[in-house]
């Protein structure tokens, strides 16, 4: 507010000097020429004295004529007696100034002569008035007619003194002539230095508006050349950013063709590595398969070595015994020979040496040992057969995949091919329901109990193992817990142990996917496998199956298919 | 027929158990044994001069039951059956001395009876030395004992392995010692015959040749020089072969720590010292002077070929 007061300061000043000027102007003038008017007045009324002293005596003259004559005076009479008012009015007026019956009888203000001289002129007018006056009055005031020496003696006063009063009345009109036109001179001047000096401040003014516009003008000019420059600016820059921005565009064209690329690709390499992934999966679980199976292998191995090696034992030494009763043979059939041919000398001799034979066979006990060696390595024979006959119930190789099986048998027979397994570390506590079956894949089942049962084993690191497996039916499902008293999973480990590839074996010891396809495995039976454990005290796993699989065929079908799943894999 | 050797067989196999005394009664005392608990109780009644057991059996393994047998009677000959590897354990029982061969089960009647007639003859040997020790020195262990500081320093002879690997592995060892090194086997049998070695350190990999022939081949030459296998190949049938062949002191696989070598290295600087002062305690020696060895291998033949081509340069060069 106050910058703008400042920045307007000029122009109000400016404005403000002219209404004054102008102003000052106009009410002098406007007093001047009220002035002037009553000036005008003045002059015209002191004109009029003229006519109307004139006219008095003209009266007078038609009075004394009228009365000469014997005509009635009443005209001339009222005439003189408004002529004298209003004379006597306006002298009085020129003197003192008053109200006045003015030109068409209308009522003016009448003011004072001022000038000195015209002062002088109206004292002398004076002079000469009140004795006319007088005998003037005496003329109007007289009825019907005039007396004659009034009347002389006005006649008289009329024609000594007109003349002199019509002087005075003209040197008067002529001052106040002089006067006004001294007045309007100076109206004039006024009025002249007021618009020279109204005009000159305009000349200020439009000077003052126009530098002003001019530097508003060159400021505006530097304003918008400023603007144009940063209108430059900004346009190189926008064009700048726009170039910018295409160059942008084209390379997130570009970014979006190669990711478009890239994304084709990515799903070829997630296909590929999909592939690569079940391979690998696949390749696990062939390797835990292996694994499984050369851990089986060597059992089996121990377990077929031990009878081997004693049948192997029990033959080469009845090789041994053989030549000793070959050699009794040979020499009983010399002796037959002896007997047959009479041969006396030969005959004592076979039968001595016989006889020595038989002696050290006896006393050996050789027939004894050939006995039990027969029947010792037919009992190992017997194992080695029930071992590979067992190998055969557990792989299951020659029966229908998917059929309802004893899953005691299937038990038993794991427990024989982990026999080497378990053997060395526990003792088997079987608590069997009367009679357990189920409509299961035996040879998926057994590989679930083997992996159990070896665990189990694995276990146990005291010399009191126990590993205890019970069986049940329950609300129609095979429930098979089995318990061994060894080290415990720690909990951390307990929600994890189905798991894909966990494992606490050293690396290559173990591929961590036994329990996860034993899991799996179970779940493919619709059933379900969980685990308790104590550290310290042992751990149990408990699978339930059901006894009788859904009868509706897709059940049936998803059971093969996924069944199959597992068999690939 | 009176004086028939006690042998002692030990299997949880029964079966194998009156197999095997079947076969072996007519020239032995066999007594047999289910377990170790029951084989313990038998020697300590019996002077068993060979025992035979197997590894795999419940309660006892094997070669805990013979590192057991050797405390309570040291000159009883241990012989290990073994069904299939069990690796740990084969190297903890080479190291821990508990076993003079390992047999592989099934075993011919006629090879185990060679192994066990083996063992009866070295034990008989190693009596009557010990005897002849008793009435000749009665108290020489004692002086031997005291003598030790005197000793002069023990040669190391390390063959395979980096300057700079040896003089860490040497690092701890608090007996005197002089190191020869060689990285070739022409070079080790050189430093042989110039210098006689108390502790042979060797690798088994030497490319062509079979490290346990080259032991072989030392030790048959030079049957004092204590041998120590360091090496990398972990390998079951090494190691048995290293005790059956070579009856190596120690199988030791890297990495190992200093402190543990530089004790093995004092242990068989100590053992060098009482096969020099007691021959009869050198169980190789023994054995090969009462059952030479067949017929070398090609390899071990070409072996001691280079020895004695090594030697007769030496011989040629002294001159």
């Amino acid at each position: 507010m106050l910058g703008n007061l400042q920045k307007y300061r000029e122009i109000i000043i400016s404005v403000a000097l002219f209404l004054i000027l102008d102003l000052s102007v106009l009410v002098v003038s406007s007093i001047t020429t009220g002035q002037l008017e009553s000036d005008a007045v003045a002059v015209n009324l002191a004109s009029r004295q003229r006519e109307l002293s004139q006219r008095i005596v003209k009266t007078l003259l038609q009075i004394q004529i009228a009365q000469n004559a014997g005509h009635s005076i009443e005209g001339p009479q009222n005439e003189l007696a408004t002529t004298f008012k209003i004379f006597d009015e306006t002298i009085e007026g020129l003197r003192d100034g008053r109200l006045v019956t003015g030109g068409d009888y209308k009522t003016v203000m009448l003011i004072p002569v001022e000038t000195d001289s015209a002062k002088v002129y109206l004292e002398r007018a004076f002079l000469i008035w009140n004795p006319f006056k007088e005998k003037l009055f005496r003329v109007i005031a007289a009825k019907n007619t005039v007396p004659q020496e009034d009347l002389q003696d006005a006649v008289e006063y009329a024609s000594n003194n007109n003349l002199l009063l019509l002087d005075l009345m003209n040197f008067i009109t002529s001052e106040a002539e002089k006067k006004l036109s001294d007045k309007s001179n100076t109206l004039r001047t006024i009025q002249i230095t007021g618009i020279i000096a109204a005009l000159i401040n305009f000349f200020i003014l439009l000077f003052h508006f126009i530098r002003k516009l001019r530097s508003q003008d060159a400021e505006i000019t530097r304003y918008s050349e400023n603007l144009e420059k940063m209108v430059d600016i900004r346009t190189r820059e926008l064009r700048t950013a726009q170039e910018q921005l295409r160059a942008t565009n084209i390379s997130l064209e570009k970014a979006k063709y190669e990711l478009e690329i890239l994304n084709s690709q990515l799903e070829q390499k997630v296909e590929e590595r999909t592939a690569e992934l079940k391979n690998t999966q696949t390749q696990l679980i062939q390797s835990e398969k292996m694994a499984a199976l050369g851990q089986m292998v060597a059992g089996l191995a121990h377990e077929v070595n031990t009878p081997l090696a004693f049948v192997k034992t029990n033959l080469e030494g009845m090789s041994e015994f053989q030549k000793e009763i070959f050699a009794i043979l040979e020499e009983s059939n010399k002796l037959c020979e002896s007997l047959k041919n009479d041969d006396i000398e030969n005959l004592d001799k076979h039968l001595v040496r016989l006889a020595e034979m038989q002696e050290r066979v006896n006393q050996a006990n050789t027939m004894q040992d050939i006995s039990d060696m027969l029947r010792e390595s037919l009992t190992g024979m017997d194992r080695i057969q029930e071992l590979v006959i067992n190998l055969k119930n557990f792989s299951r190789l020659d029966e229908a995949e998917y059929k309802y099986a004893d899953i005691h048998a299937g038990i038993d027979s794991t427990l024989l091919i982990a026999n080497n397994i378990i053997k060395n570390k526990a003792r088997v506590v079987k608590e069997y329901a009367p009679k357990l079956y189920a409509e299961c894949y035996p040879a998926q089942l057994n590989q679930v109990f083997l992996n159990l049962i070896t665990n189990a084993a694995q276990a146990i690191e005291h010399n009191d193992g126990e590993i205890k497996i019970k069986t049940s039916i329950e609300d129609g499902y095979a429930v098979i817990r089995v318990s061994d008293n060894g080290k415990g999973i720690p909990k951390e480990h307990l929600n994890r142990i189905f798991e894909p590839f966990f494992t606490t074996k050293p690396v290559g010891q173990g591929t961590g996917l036994g329990l996860s396809i034993c899991y799996q495995i179970i779940e493919k039976h619709f059933g379900v496998m969980h685990v308790e454990s104590q550290v310290g005290v042992g751990t149990t796993f408990t699978i339930k199956i059901p006894v009788k699989q859904k009868r509706d065929g897709a059940t049936t079908k998803s059971i093969r298919s996924r069944a199959s799943d597992l068999q690939i894999a | 027929m009176s004086a028939l050797s006690n042998i002692l067989l030990v299997d949880d196999e029964p079966l194998l158990l009156s197999s095997l005394s079947r076969v072996l009664r007519l020239h032995y005392t066999v007594f047999t044994a289910e377990n170790g608990v029951q084989a313990l109780d038998i020697i300590q009644r019996n002077k068993i001069k060979v025992i035979v057991s197997d590894q795999r059996m419940p309660g006892m393994l094997g070669h805990e039951l013979l590192g057991k047998v050797k405390d309570i009677s040291p000159n009883t000959v241990r012989l290990l059956l073994t069904g299939y590897s069990d690796l740990d354990a084969i190297l903890n029982s080479v190291n821990a001395g508990q076993i003079f061969r390992y047999i592989n089960k099934p075993c011919s009647v006629e090879k185990l009876r060679e192994m066990i007639e083996l063992g009866v003859q070295i034990h008989d040997r190693i009596v009557a030395m010990q005897n002849d020790s008793k009435t000749a020195a009665p108290a020489k262990s004692a002086t031997d004992q005291a003598k030790t500081e005197a000793e002069p320093p023990a040669t190391l002879l390390f063959v395979g392995y980096t300057p700079a690997e040896i003089q860490k592995l040497t690092s701890k060892i608090n007996v005197r010692f002089i190191v020869e090194h060689a990285t070739t086997l022409d070079e080790a049998f050189a430093a042989l015959n110039r210098v006689s070695v108390s502790v042979l350190i060797s690798d088994l990999n030497f490319g062509e040749h079979d490290g346990i022939d080259f032991l072989n081949t030392v030790k048959k030459e030079f049957p004092h020089t204590v041998t120590v296998i360091l090496t990398d190949i972990v390998d079951a049938t090494m190691a048995i072969r290293s005790i059956n062949e070579v009856q190596v002191f120690r199988y030791i696989t890297k990495p190992v720590s200093e402190e543990s070598f530089a004790r093995t290295i004092e242990e068989a600087a100590k053992k060098h010292r009482t096969y020099q002062a007691t021959p009869h305690q050198n169980i190789k020696l023994t054995a090969e002077t009462i059952s030479p060895d067949q017929a070398f291998q090609t390899s071990a033949e070409k072996l001691r070929a280079k020895l004695v081509a090594a030697r007769i340069a030496l011989t040629k060069s002294r001159s």
